[in-house]
């Protein structure tokens, strides 16, 4: 079954949408980085220049996963408190990281974009754990129906 | 509770504002909100200038004392009984290049200025303000200490910040009593050593340039993540009381900028045993006698000179 086929006859048609936002902001983290460098005099930072590989990886990836291999993912028990730290996770993971880019390209200096990244990773984990979770709760669920 | 939660714009909501509100306190915090740092320690006492002296600076025309100093000034140099200043302009590597020769019988002469005298983060002001407001005739800008929360600072005898740069890469420069220039390895050196060490100034930025008559910085040798040409500030020695002090132009359409290296050897070629790499980019301004000298870009590709923590200047006040 090719891949197109696949993603037709997906249960997952729900998560078309934050699949393509998050491929978006995959490409507008690139192009800010680009334009964050060219605006610097070519400073650079490896915050602002692997920023992409939040939502790609963190983003595209795990949704995707999701799209493929978890039937009406939507409908898996605590999805909507999952999908809600998932993307406030992210979107914390993001902004550390643009603060910690442009302080750094700044060449200045501040003790709390760290803060961000830790809470974003704390919060995008648990996102992770609280879909688990609801997947362990289906099954159990299905089972006992069974 | 477990629905409030649960409803997606609710807690979208509630997320965007707190972050947003984060960022913006952070930004403020790193570029804005200026925070007074405490008045420093006083290590070396420096005596103060006579009054002939200061008064002279201001009022060399009209000076009717037959100790006052009389200075000679033309477009590029100037000319005292105390001190001498050249400033020549090269072209090299596709950018202006301007050399500061300047000679002192005092090191004391060579003086440091904080805007608006003040210790702090995110207090600036414009060198050629801080110079006028000293009664300078030259200055460059300096290290912009106020950027960072660590890296030695001492400032004309004061010692403000003794927290060093722990990086393995720090260097900090120090002007000792006797006029010497000597780099530090900032994060091997302790708060006594540095005492013992009576500077007049420190600086935190970096890197040495060149160190006991040896260049020591190579082609890829880079401040932080910066790329490899920019406009630079730099100071060197040459021997007692003379010093050298290098502004290069750049980030302009015919002023491609100096790598590191490229600055070293300008350095090298005047007969420097020691010099230092200070904060460039927008911030590298030289001025002299009411006028800047080169072109400093600030932000985008404007010539307007920016605001920074403290300066390097000649003067008596």
């Amino acid at each position: 079954m090719s891949i197109s086929a696949m993603l037709k006859i997906s249960t997952n048609q729900k998560l078309r949408k934050p699949l393509l936002v998050y491929l978006g902001l995959t490409a507008f983290c690139i192009v800010l980085d680009r334009v964050y460098f060219l605006l610097g005099h070519g400073v650079e930072s490896p915050y602002m220049l692997w920023l992409f590989l939040y939502p790609l990886l963190g983003g595209i990836l795990p949704l995707g996963l999701a799209w493929i291999f978890v039937d009406h993912a939507n409908e898996v028990p605590l999805f909507r408190l999952a999908y809600n730290a998932f993307n406030t996770g992210m979107a914390t993971l993001l902004l550390g990281s643009v603060l910690s880019g442009v302080i750094e390209i700044a060449g200045t200096a501040s003790p709390y974009p760290p803060y961000f990244l830790v809470v974003g990773w704390i919060v995008y984990a648990g996102s992770i754990l609280l879909f688990g979770s609801g997947l362990l709760l289906r099954k159990i669920k299905s089972f006992k129906k069974s | 509770m477990k629905n409030f939660f649960q409803k997606p714009f609710a807690w979208a909501i509630i997320a965007a504002t707190i972050l947003s509100a984060s960022s913006v306190t952070v930004l403020l915090d790193t570029f804005v909100i200026q925070r007074v740092g405490d008045s420093g320690e006083v290590i070396v006492s420096i005596p103060t200038s006579s009054s002939s002296e200061s008064s002279s600076q201001s009022e060399s025309s009209s000076s009717s004392s037959s100790s006052a100093i009389v200075p000679t000034f033309t477009d590029n140099s100037y000319v005292d009984e105390h001190m001498s200043l050249t400033i020549t302009t090269l072209r090299r590597h596709n950018t202006t290049v301007y050399v500061a020769d300047i000679q002192v019988d005092d090191p004391l002469y060579l003086k440091t200025a904080l805007a608006h005298d003040t210790y702090g983060r995110n207090i600036t002001q414009k060198t050629s303000s801080m110079a006028t407001n000293h009664g300078a005739f030259f200055a460059i800008n300096g290290d912009y200490y106020g950027a960072r929360s660590d890296g030695f600072v001492v400032r004309n005898g004061t010692l403000y910040r003794s927290t060093k740069n722990t990086s393995a890469s720090a260097q900090a420069l120090i002007m000792n009593t006797e006029g010497d220039l000597l780099v530090m390895d900032e994060s091997q050196t302790s708060r006594q050593e540095l005492i013992d060490a009576h500077p007049l100034h420190a600086w935190s930025f970096g890197p040495a340039l060149i160190t006991n008559g040896t260049i020591v910085v190579n082609a890829s040798s880079e401040v932080n993540q910066s790329s490899s040409s920019n406009p630079r500030t730099a100071i060197g020695q040459i021997d007692v009381g003379h010093y050298v002090c290098i502004v290069s132009d750049g980030r302009l359409t015919n002023e491609a900028g100096l790598s590191l290296l490229e600055l070293a050897e300008e350095f090298d070629a005047l007969g420097c045993t020691q010099a230092y790499n200070f904060d460039g980019g927008g911030s590298s301004t030289m001025w002299f006698h009411g006028r800047i000298i080169n072109q400093p870009v600030n932000s985008g590709s404007t010539i307007s000179e920016r605001s920074v923590s403290d300066c390097v200047y000649l003067g008596y006040a």
